[in-house]
């Protein structure tokens, strides 16, 4: 499924993690270049948190960043597709992969709440699903806060 | 040395920026080695010599000290030390069994690895995704894409700080016991 790039901004893209894909958070339409089927996953020593290691797309490198770790307390054991998000670095747009459990649905004309003082700073907000409270996510402080989790599996410095 | 080119390079010029911006435009040798089964490149210009492991039993001192484990060699060229890195303790990879030092051009710093895969050439090699922040930004000058995957290409200048430097040298004057 290749998303269209010219969604307006109160289109969001429902993303599926954990066991059978039950756990759903959105994103923000602008920042989801497509859904990708699932590619080789290549690792090689680093130790930033959180990143599994890179897909090669389109002769384009993309880091794999494990978002479900943040998001739902463990890996996904299993993944399907990447979604490719477009990260921003100051003025520079670059992709990311984040292995999702399932397909994505995109919302369209969804309005979303403020999101609770409770809530992580990553969540921008909620959308509300036939009852379904789904966390809206900021990409950004998501990406700062899995930066900053602990992963055991990197390497150690 | 088996240096065979058994994998072409993809040809990478125009790749888009940033991470696929190539971080250089004309063909460059480099050299693909082995170690614990990981795959790493260096440029082929940075390596001044490849010496079997056995060749250097003679020349090589050992080096005691406990602040970096992947340094337990020294060895003596041109009246400089330079220090034999382990790669594989370096990167925490599984134990192996090396059989090659490659001694570096320009630095003070030889690499214990496995075996070399091939050598092959590149137009280019991606950058590292930013999304990367970490010690990989010094240890690695990009990744170099081949067509069945990318591999690693070691800076050479970035796997031994000028402060790994000091204090290697400062053990050194306090004594190399030779092997």
């Amino acid at each position: 499924m290749t998303m269209a790039s010219d969604w307006t901004e109160s289109n969001y893209v429902l993303l599926r993690l954990g066991p059978a894909g039950r756990e759903r958070f959105a994103l923000p339409a602008d920042d989801v270049e497509e859904l990708a089927g699932a590619s080789r996953l290549q690792k090689f020593p680093h130790t930033t948190n959180r990143i599994d290691g890179v897909i090669v797309r389109r002769k384009r490198v993309l880091a794999v960043r494990d978002v479900a770790s943040v998001l739902t307390g463990r890996p996904l054991s299993f993944h399907r597709f990447y979604l490719i998000v477009r990260r921003r670095y100051g003025a520079v747009t670059e992709l990311e992969a984040i292995p999702v459990s399932g397909d994505c649905e995109l919302l369209s004309g969804v309005i979303p709440m403020p999101r609770g003082e409770s809530e992580p700073e990553y969540f921008a907000g909620i959308i509300d699903l036939a009852g379904e409270q789904v966390p809206l996510l900021d990409l950004e402080k998501l990406a700062a806060a899995s930066s900053a989790s602990p992963d055991s599996a990197r390497r150690p410095a | 040395m088996n240096g065979g080119t058994s994998r072409r390079a993809r040809p990478l010029r125009g790749s888009p920026s940033p991470a696929g911006a190539p971080a250089a435009q004309r063909q460059e040798p480099v050299i693909v080695f082995d170690v614990a089964g990981a795959e790493f490149s260096i440029p082929a210009g940075a390596v001044h010599d490849i010496r079997s492991t056995d060749s250097l039993a003679g020349e090589a001192a050992m080096l005691e000290q406990p602040d970096f484990p992947w340094v337990r060699h020294t060895i003596e060229r041109s009246g400089t030390t330079q220090y034999v890195v382990s790669v594989g303790t370096f990167f925490n990879l599984p134990r192996s069994r090396p059989s090659l030092v490659l001694v570096l051009r320009n630095v003070r710093c030889a690499l214990l690895v496995d075996r070399i895969e091939r050598m092959d050439a590149l137009s280019s090699i991606l950058a590292l995704p930013r999304a990367f922040c970490g010690e990989e930004r010094r240890w690695f000058l990009g990744l170099a894409l081949f067509d069945d995957g990318v591999v690693p290409m070691l800076n050479p200048q970035g796997i031994l700080t000028t402060e790994h430097l000091e204090r290697l040298d400062a053990r050194v004057a306090a004594g190399a016991v030779p092997v």
